[in-house]
């Protein structure tokens, strides 16, 4: 019975830490896309600096927690993100509106694919 | 490089550990759950070793739901007669009272070859010498011969058949074993003296010895 004991507690970690992870991955990137919709609205109001500030927060948040993501999601996914940031600052730096905004979005679409891959749904499974 | 070589090595250990979990079952005697078991975690635990753009834990997870849900199922298996015969199937009989069971044979796909052989590697070439041959749930053959064809014992020929009882290694490729000697309550000057009686220099020229609980020795020595 002990083995019975220990293989459902296994088990039962599992899904624990799986659960944990999808809600992790989440919030993490549901708080950087409301931060790069922020961005956007301040580029749009023509206040490029700020709208820099953010996104530089934004990227700082995913570095600071690439290790995680590293351990948890394929890491071409991770990279991918973390081109996209890049380029998105580039053309924050150049302040080239239109390039920006679609980027941007593109980069907000990532994350949410992202977060929408981990999270455990009938979807997902099948 | 370095990550290849450290996943390699988890995941190494990880199955041993999952395998030796499993209990002490030989290859050949694998269950049908079991057998699907390693495969699938063969092939999972290749693929992280080999692509480094996948976490380990793609690999780790899997394998250990697995070992999980086999724990489960054996300890199942163990507590319900009715489970384990879903789990692992029913023996078949295959031969009964000298005749093949060729209907049974056809619901376990076993082939006329394959019964021959199983049957001769068996020592039977006749299956009406065979009273009972039955498939067990591990793929082998158990063969039960008549009561008069089966070989005669030393009790029925009422021939003296002293108890040997279990040999232990006392000198394994030269080496002494010293706790199997003390074990047996000897010590190195017996085992001098033993060498000695069979012009036996010294215990690195000898392959094997092994002694009875009877204190019959058996002595091998090196040919290379």
């Amino acid at each position: 019975m002990k083995r019975l004991y220990l293989a459902v507690l296994i088990l039962a970690g599992l899904l624990a830490g799986s659960l944990l992870s999808a809600g992790w991955v989440g919030e993490l990137t549901d708080s950087c896309r409301t931060r790069l919709f922020e961005a956007q609205a301040l580029a749009e109001r023509g206040e490029w600096a700020q709208a820099r500030a953010v996104t530089q927060e934004v990227a700082q948040a995913w570095e600071d927690r690439e290790f995680a993501l590293y351990a948890l999601m394929h890491h071409d996914e991770v990279d991918e993100i973390v081109l996209s940031l890049e380029t998105v600052r580039e053309y924050l730096e150049a302040e080239e509106a239109g390039r920006y905004a679609a980027a941007n979005a593109a980069l907000m679409e990532q994350l949410r694919l992202l977060a929408e891959m981990e999270r455990p749904s009938l979807e997902n499974v099948l | 490089m370095f990550t290849t070589l450290v996943r390699t090595v988890i995941l190494y250990i990880l199955i041993i550990v999952g395998v030796r979990l499993m209990g002490k079952r030989q290859v050949g005697e694998l269950e049908p759950s079991e057998l699907v078991l390693s495969l699938l975690i063969a092939d999972l635990a290749s693929v992280p070793m080999q692509d480094l753009g996948i976490p380990l834990h793609a690999g780790v997870i899997p394998i250990l739901a697995l070992l999980s849900m086999t724990m489960i199922l054996s300890v199942l298996t163990m507590k319900n007669v009715r489970f384990r015969a879903l789990m692992c199937g029913r023996p078949s009989v295959i031969i009964r009272a000298g005749k093949i069971d060729q209907q049974e044979m056809r619901r376990t796909r076993l082939t006329v070859d394959e019964l021959l052989e199983e049957l001769r590697s068996k020592g039977y070439v006749d299956p009406s010498e065979i009273n009972y041959a039955i498939l067990e749930t591990d793929g082998s053959l158990s063969v039960l011969p008549y009561a008069g064809l089966k070989p005669a014992t030393a009790q029925q020929l009422h021939l003296d058949s002293r108890e040997t009882g279990l040999p232990t290694v006392l000198i394994n490729d030269g080496r002494v074993l010293e706790h199997n000697l003390k074990g047996r309550g000897y010590d190195l000057r017996w085992l001098e003296k033993r060498l000695a009686e069979r012009d036996c220099p010294e215990p690195s020229a000898v392959f094997l010895m092994t002694v009875d609980e009877a204190g019959g020795i058996y002595l091998a020595r090196k040919t290379i």
